[in-house]
């Protein structure tokens, strides 16, 4: 901190000048836009004490989050509920410290992510590798030629989802349901994108197996 | 929910999947934004001064301190105007006592921006001599800075 000199000082496009009574401005921003704030203007605001500002994150984040949250609790939607909870209030605790080095959905996504392992981690054991998961039979509950039914398609799939290791799962749930790219989804999960792109085959494959019998 | 039926059962259910609403969200999206309302901020409280500089009130000489969580909210609404915009507030606190305030600022293309930085500066000064009252170690002048972090055309606001 400078003592003793009034100062002020203007900053574009990375290019820092402290000024003490001369500014030129040669230089503009982005276009306007008509549209909501951008994420980056909220995390500001909620910066600033505007807990409205908060509101608008949860409405904005909150579905896609919930629906990630479901499908990694196995559909469970009081343990979903509980997830996005959680995530949302690391979010408003840790909101300060966020740098944007990742944008503020893959930071949401990772805390949902985090918060589920969590609460698997003290409600049920999963598999933790493929090898484990070679073991388990895929579940055949319903005669697939008699109970072709959307919801129970759905069902399936949330229960082949289920059997997945906790990684695979969110790797293909992100990438096949969110629609993240590669790069967000190594954000998200703490991963290189070539792990997400092996991950992601393995789920597909694993997935593919236990739906096949829908066939 | 209609499963558009094509050959591979995964995709067909992955589709699904995608396309189904969040049931269940609008009662979870409530809940989560009262109890977020519950949770308070970390935040430094900062000692106030009475007319003549002293801390201490009445006969068993009382502090009174005020939260950064209130004194941010309210430089914010000082700062901002239709051609500015707080990006960031810094306060700093040393000893209990608010030692600087250092002030970033999203302007509007056009606008002079020595003029938004003084006038930034003196809506913060007045702000802190409102609520923290007069700390004669604090020197407005010396201790807030004001930096123009960005200029954007149209609404700083939403940008």
């Amino acid at each position: 901190m400078r003592r003793g000199v009034a100062t002020w000082s203007f900053r574009v496009a990375g290019r820092a000048s402290r000024l003490h009574d001369v500014c030129v401005l040669d230089d503009a921003a982005d276009d306007v836009s008509d549209t909501a704030p951008p994420d980056h203007v909220l995390v500001r605001r909620v910066r600033l004490g505007e807990r409205s500002a908060f509101d608008a994150i949860i409405e904005r984040h909150g579905p896609g989050m919930y629906r990630f949250a479901l499908r990694m609790v196995g559909g469970d939607r009081t343990d979903a509920g509980e997830v996005v909870q959680e995530a949302f209030i690391s979010a408003w605790k840790n909101i300060t410290t966020f740098e944007a080095r990742s944008t503020l959905r893959t930071w949401l996504f990772s805390l949902v992510s985090r918060r589920a392992a969590d609460l698997q981690r003290k409600r049920r054991p999963t598999p933790v590798s493929d090898d484990l998961l070679t073991v388990i039979a895929p579940a055949a509950r319903h005669d697939p030629l008699q109970e072709v039914m959307d919801k129970e398609l759905v069902a399936a799939l949330q229960a082949a989802l289920a059997e997945l290791p906790h990684q695979q799962r969110a790797v293909w749930l992100l990438r096949e349901v969110e629609q993240m790219s590669y790069d967000d989804i190594a954000t998200t999960l703490v991963m290189t994108p070539d792990s997400v792109r092996g991950q992601l085959h393995r789920g597909r494959k694993n997935l593919a197996e236990r739906m096949a019998q829908w066939r | 929910m209609a499963v558009e039926r094509t050959t591979d059962p995964l995709e067909r259910a992955t589709t699904a999947l995608r396309d189904e609403p969040e049931a269940g969200w609008v009662e979870v999206s409530q809940s989560v934004m009262s109890r977020v309302r519950t949770l308070v901020t970390p935040a430094s409280a900062v000692v106030t001064f009475d007319a003549t500089g002293s801390s201490q009130r009445g006969e068993r000489g009382s502090v009174v301190r005020v939260s950064g969580r209130v004194l941010t909210p309210l430089l914010r609404a000082a700062v901002d105007t239709p051609d500015r915009a707080a990006d960031s507030i810094d306060i700093e606190v040393a000893d209990e006592r608010c030692s600087s305030i250092h002030l970033s600022l999203v302007c509007r293309y056009g606008v002079d921006l020595n003029a938004e930085g003084r006038d930034a500066r003196a809506a913060v000064a007045a702000v802190v001599r409102e609520v923290l009252g007069a700390d004669l170690a604090f020197d407005a002048e010396r201790d807030i800075t004001v930096e123009v972090v960005d200029v954007v055309e149209g609404d700083p606001h939403a940008q």
